[in-house]
């Protein structure tokens, strides 16, 4: 990883459009930005797509980049993460946004109960290639709930959608999880039993 | 509770999930990077494009109003040809053209040459601007008298220089017959002395002193002129046809003149064409963008100088714009800007553009015109750069249309050209153009200009090799 002196030095000269300081700022942060885009789809052409699509936005605003605070590192990858997410937010809205499933407001999904210790022995590959194993309408609310932390209504503006659709589809995805997670977990155990 | 757990459990997978860095993944981005942030050498080449812009455009400017191509010789042998054979005793100095002065000293040397093997009394005479004792082997009045009609003559028929050799005795009543016989008056007035003077005088040819005066200030002004006249009459017979064909050039030039009127009424032809060249746009107060490439197809028809034409185009607008020159179709939070917007937008053009050609030569013409496209908006891209106001962080929004918005006839072309006829059917232009919105543009409703230069080919196929039709 960069430190604060290196990010600073090649953000300034990516602001000149250095092609050799464009690619120390993407190999030093393809594993960051990755992990984030990754979850957004299933198929690793698709990642990379979302991954150059950022870095291209990223580059071409660099110049407009100021660190939001002291901590230059952090201050530029939480500014990365969110051009990275948007960027995963558009591919969608391309591509999936007609599978999102209408709200129904009187609906309440019951969820299976897992124990705790199945939650603990579930690795984090696995839980990973879960989300990825999810529809993309639940993948994408799934990702912006849980992980990314915005609400419904940030969920609804960004998507385009409603509150209710984004409740919805969180909750149809959270189903879908458990039953890909739990179906792993008790393969896992089918195969420690034999 | 157990949902908590489990995402706790999935926001520590997501943060410790870091996937290997991927060379592949970076050759796709540097050829994206390419594509839309390609090295800076763009701007030079920019700035070249709009140098030979400016210097297309302003070079037609200049040929459209200076025309240089117009030449003054051509209205002096129309001149020429319009005179009358009484006229030149009327004509003023200053309106008298070179060509007859030429050729009145021409034939009036050659005469006298001929006659007296001395070129240079007769131009002492007429410098000196009086008339002086003629060589006494010329006292015949009517060979003289006929000799100068040869010079009127002669200044009119300028298709033959070799003639005046010929037609030296011809005859000249003009000048002499116009100019009161001073002979007799000079004789009576003039007593004792004039009368001792009377036979020199009688044999003395009558002249128009005033046209030879006026002559004569041409000809002192003119000394090169004289001396291609005094060449002219001692020029061997083969320069004699070479000079023939000089003056039969400037005959065909003038029944070319006069035929392309003639020429005019019947030039109507239709062509199609294929056409290329780059494209820049820029929204009114923003940067300039991406220099693209335009081309398509069209068809012209011409009739006369006029030519009509249409086709279709494709082209890419590639831009940035500002806040101010983007009309958002919806309201922001009060926490957020919109800092930029990005638009990458693919367009079908179809324009009616009608031209005037001027300037026109054998194979080759200058063009100006203007017109109205029709701008159909297939694809329109676009990324939102907003801040937030609470973290100052930009961050950008995606948006697309696809086929949504349709500009009938709602952007101006100019355009000004040259085109070169490589043949009877085939020919190449190469037309600098502005295209100015008269509406806004695309989603934002953008003031978006555009300019570039199109390379074209034009097919005529109903076009004979004899020119005919």
């Amino acid at each position: 990883m960069l430190s604060a002196e290196e990010l600073t030095h090649h953000v300034g000269a990516c602001a000149l459009n250095s092609r050799e300081s464009q690619k120390v700022i993407y190999s030093s942060f393809y594993g960051y930005a990755m992990a984030i885009c990754d979850r957004y789809t299933n198929n690793q052409e698709d990642a990379v797509e979302i991954l150059n699509d950022g870095f291209l936005k990223i580059f071409r605003e660099i110049h407009h980049y100021r660190p939001a605070y002291a901590d230059v590192v952090s201050s530029f990858k939480g500014w990365l993460r969110k051009i990275m997410v948007y960027t995963a937010i558009d591919h969608f809205r391309k591509n999936h946004k007609h599978q999102m499933v209408t709200a129904l407001d009187n609906v309440v999904y019951q969820l299976p109960a897992i124990s705790e210790d199945a939650i603990q022995k579930i690795s984090y590959e696995e839980i990973i290639r879960a989300i990825q194993d999810l529809s993309p309408a639940y993948r994408t609310v799934f990702n912006l709930f849980v992980i990314e932390g915005l609400s419904h209504d940030e969920i609804a503006i960004k998507l385009d959608i409603s509150a209710g659709t984004s409740k919805s589809n969180l909750s149809k995805a959270r189903k879908q999880l458990q039953k890909i997670l739990f179906k792993q977990n008790q393969t896992e155990l089918a195969k420690n039993a034999v | 509770m157990q949902s908590d757990s489990l995402d706790n459990k999935i926001r520590e997978a997501a943060d410790h999930h870091h996937p290997a860095y991927d060379e592949n993944a970076w050759k796709k981005m540097e050829k994206l990077l390419d594509e839309h942030l390609p090295p800076k050498k763009d701007n030079k080449r920019r700035f070249i494009f709009f140098l030979f812009l400016f210097l297309f455009v302003g070079g037609g400017a200049w040929l459209l109003i200076g025309k240089p191509w117009s030449s003054s010789e051509r209205s002096i042998v129309q001149n020429e040809q319009n005179k009358l054979p009484g006229q030149s005793t009327s004509i003023p100095s200053n309106k008298l053209s070179k060509t007859n002065k030429t050729n009145t000293v021409d034939v009036t040397t050659q005469v006298q040459s001929k006659k007296e093997g001395n070129k240079e009394t007769i131009v002492q005479q007429n410098k000196a601007g009086h008339f002086s004792p003629l060589p006494e082997q010329n006292k015949n009045i009517g060979v003289i008298k006929n000799q100068l009609n040869t010079v009127v003559k002669n200044n009119i028929a300028t298709t033959n220089i070799d003639q005046p050799n010929k037609n030296a005795v011809n005859n000249r009543t003009d000048i002499v017959s116009n100019v009161p016989d001073k002979s007799t008056a000079i004789n009576s007035s003039l007593p004792g002395k004039n009368q001792n003077n009377n036979n020199s005088d009688i044999n003395k040819p009558v002249i128009d002193n005033s046209l030879i005066q006026s002559t004569n200030k041409d000809i002192t002004k003119d000394n090169q002129l004289q001396k291609s006249a005094i060449d002219a009459g001692n020029k061997t017979t083969d320069e004699k046809k070479s000079d023939d064909k000089g003056v039969v050039a400037i005959t065909l030039t003038e029944s070319k003149t006069k035929n392309r009127g003639k020429n005019k009424k019947n030039n109507n032809s239709l062509s199609f064409s294929v056409s290329a060249g780059p494209d820049i746009s820029k929204a009114r107060n923003s940067s300039t963008g991406r220099v693209t490439l335009s081309y398509g197809a069209g068809v012209n028809y011409t009739h006369n100088r006029f030519s009509l034409r249409s086709g279709f185009y494709v082209a890419k607008k590639i831009y940035s714009a500002n806040p101010n020159d983007y009309s958002l179709p919806y309201i922001l939070p009060s926490t957020i800007k919109l800092v930029n917007v990005d638009a990458n937008c693919s367009v079908f053009e179809i324009p009616l553009d009608l031209t005037y050609a001027f300037g026109q030569k054998q194979n080759s013409n200058w063009y100006a015109g203007l017109g109205l496209s029709s701008y159909l908006m297939t694809k329109e891209n676009y990324t939102y750069w907003y801040k937030s106001s609470t973290s100052g962080q930009v961050y950008p929004r995606n948006d697309v249309a696809n086929n949504v918005n349709k500009h009938y006839f709602s952007v101006l072309n100019l355009m000004t050209g040259y085109t070169r006829q490589l043949s009877k059917k085939i020919s190449i232009s190469a037309e600098p153009y502005l295209k100015i919105p008269l509406t806004g543009i695309g989603v934002g409703k953008v003031h978006l200009n555009s300019g570039g230069i199109l390379f074209t080919i034009g097919i005529k196929p109903f076009e004979k090799r004899d020119g005919k039709k």
